[in-house]
């Protein structure tokens, strides 16, 4: 057997992570240059010189206007909704160590949509009043949230007694996720049953997942509460790393595999409650985005779980321009493009899978 | 002592598997823990590295109470290599080994730690397999990864489930040779072990298991014809060749039930 030694091997093991590292750069090179791409592209056309004037302070009046009110606050918006549902999505593919784990596929978003609309509809925390895309007002985000929070925290919560008690494989973890989903979208269409007319449109239309309606203060509320747990999740990126060998040996490591669990769902069921509560159901960002980031630089979580976050903010900055352009002048929501975008991603990762391949 | 289990019982659902264990350990030994199926041997590891909570009894590590260290703190003194485990996801040789630091490691890994991982493999030989996942690697080469792991973990207890099973006869001397070079470094090694001859080879000090109890402990003396016919139920003959003992299996002394053909 030919011997390495000490030294070549790390070094090889350093230039591996350098190829990741990158990957990271590469990614915000993409995504400055896809910001650009979102303020200049819609109905109203703005040259690249023309958005870097406005940027600095310059610019004509409608330039001004269309960059600073209504496109700027959506492409950071699209990001940072993008960066949270790809990071809800591995923090659970990686603790639940199920790689059809999502917000969507758990019925997390699902949960999360019946909190929002039950605080809509009955406390007041929005108001409907047409069929728009703009038909719900939420006059209170933070309220909104928190419900949206409080429910799909019971579907976690449900989740998480599964494997704690029962010992659950993935494929049923997957089956419970997808009931718990259709029993959410029964308590919110027995809602809808409650509502007005004029309600039960606009909250369906809500629910479609929709970035047209961001402005300023909900890019703060992302970014207050995605920047933090961001942070909290790659502090812990070790001890994801660790939870993929199994319960055993974390714990022969110095690990509380429930402990990071809960801690890490609940925060991951907060960021994906926000992005619901702000935007509605944007489905398969979560599930698609960790898979393709594994695939090109691998699972240590040190580097996937930020390479996630930000390849998930390109990518539904992407998705946006896409939505937007299409069919123009029409704007489709964004969560009919990432469903046809991330259902035939999903089949062919199960059908990968059948044949014996690697998550 | 290094390790002093005294009145140690532990119980899955309330069957019991562990009754009243009270064993002491020596710095430096090189002890087996053998006996037949589900007499409790990868329980005993498991609750000597706190992976189980016992329900009652104290282990005392270095004169400590076991009970009053956190995980943590006994992933620093105790190193655990089970008998198999399931990745999910890919990760890499070098990856895998460098858990091992976690540990040690509170923000993130230095410079040494990741020396400390390539020298362990460089040791052991498995530079080459650095960058490969470890579910592509054959049943030795991960046993010696999980190895590997649980050294750079520098720990003084070295605890194993089976580490020869399912290796083939060149692997199981190769695993067994590095713990008797480990045990030079003054680690003390414990093994749950299935094959009789190898405990004879390697260990100092064994503990027969036998539904839950301590059937005998001592040197490799107790492995007698009488102790293994009564734990086993299997007739065996013991011969001497070079200074060493060979047990040779000879038949079933059965149940009442089953075995008369």
């Amino acid at each position: 057997m030919r011997k390495m030694e000490a030294k070549d091997i790390q070094k090889k093991f350093e230039k591996f992570n350098r190829r990741r590292e990158y990957f990271i750069i590469l990614n915000f090179l993409f995504i400055a240059i896809f910001i650009i791409v979102g303020i200049s592209l819609g109905a109203y056309q703005i040259s690249f010189f023309d958005i870097i004037n406005v940027l600095f302070g310059g610019g004509d009046e409608v330039s001004r206007l269309i960059i600073l009110r209504i496109r700027l606050p959506r492409v950071l918006s699209a990001f940072l909704a993008g960066m949270a549902l790809a990071l809800a999505g591995i923090i659970m593919q990686t603790i639940l160590r199920n790689p059809l784990g999502s917000p969507f596929t758990l019925g997390i978003s699902q949960a999360a949509v019946f909190g929002v609309a039950f605080a809509i509809i009955f406390l007041g925390a929005g108001s409907t009043h047409s069929q728009a895309s703009d038909a719900v007002l939420i006059s209170n985000p933070y309220s909104v949230t928190f419900f949206g929070f409080l429910s799909s925290l019971s579907c976690t919560a449900l989740i998480l007694m599964l494997i704690k008690f029962k010992n659950a494989k993935p494929e049923t973890m997957i089956l419970t996720g997808i009931i718990l989903g259709s029993l959410f979208q029964a308590l919110t269409a027995s809602l809808q049953y409650f509502a007005s007319d004029v309600q039960v449109a606009a909250i369906i239309f809500w629910t479609f997942g929709d970035l047209s309606r961001s402005d300023w203060n909900d890019f703060l509320l992302l970014l207050f509460i995605i920047i933090p747990a961001l942070l909290f999740f790659i502090r812990n990126a070790w001890n994801y790393n660790v939870l993929n060998t199994g319960d055993e040996t974390s714990k022969s490591l110095g690990i509380n595999p429930d402990r990071i669990r809960i801690s890490g769902l609940v925060i991951a069921s907060l960021i994906v409650s926000v992005v619901v509560a702000l935007f509605g159901i944007i489905a398969f960002v979560g599930l698609v985005v960790p898979h393709i980031v594994r695939r090109i630089i691998g699972s240590d979580e040190r580097y996937s779980i930020p390479s996630s976050a930000l390849f998930g903010g390109l990518f539904l900055l992407i998705a946006d321009i896409l939505a937007r352009t299409i069919i123009s002048p029409i704007v489709l929501p964004v969560g009919i493009l990432t469903s046809f975008l991330g259902a035939p991603l999903f089949l062919y990762l199960l059908l990968k899978k059948e044949k014996g391949g690697n998550w | 002592m290094i390790l002093e289990v005294q009145g140690l019982k532990f119980a899955y659902n309330s069957i019991p598997i562990l009754k009243d264990i009270s064993f002491t350990i020596k710095k430096g030994e090189f002890v087996g823990i053998v006996g037949p199926n589900g007499s409790g041997k990868s329980t005993l590891l498991r609750n000597l590295d706190g992976i189980l909570k016992p329900h009652s009894g104290t282990i005392l590590v270095e004169n400590i109470n076991q009970k009053e260290l956190n995980s943590r703190e006994i992933a620093q003194i105790i190193g655990y290599v089970p008998q198999r485990e399931a990745n999910l996801f890919p990760t890499t040789v070098f990856e895998t080994v460098l858990m091992g630091r976690k540990p040690h490691i509170t923000w993130i890994e230095s410079k040494k730690d990741k020396q400390i991982v390539a020298e362990t493999l460089e040791r052991l030989e498995l530079g080459e397999f650095a960058l490969r996942d470890i579910n592509e690697l054959s049943g030795g080469e991960r046993q010696k990864v999980y190895i590997a792991r649980a050294l750079v973990q520098k720990p003084k207890i070295l605890l194993l489930d089976e580490p020869t099973a399912n290796l083939d006869l060149k692997h199981q001397i190769e695993v067994l040779d590095l713990l008797l070079e480990t045990k030079k470094e003054e680690v003390t090694i414990i093994i749950a072990i299935h094959d009789l001859n190898l405990a004879l080879k390697y260990c100092d000090k064994l503990i027969i298991l036998d539904k839950g109890h301590i059937f005998e402990c001592g040197g490799i003396e107790i492995l007698s014809k009488e102790n293994i016919e009564a734990v086993y139920g299997v007739k065996v003959s013991i011969i001497k060749n070079n200074e060493r003992f060979f047990i040779i299996p000879e038949e079933s002394l059965g149940n009442d039930s089953n075995l008369k053909i």
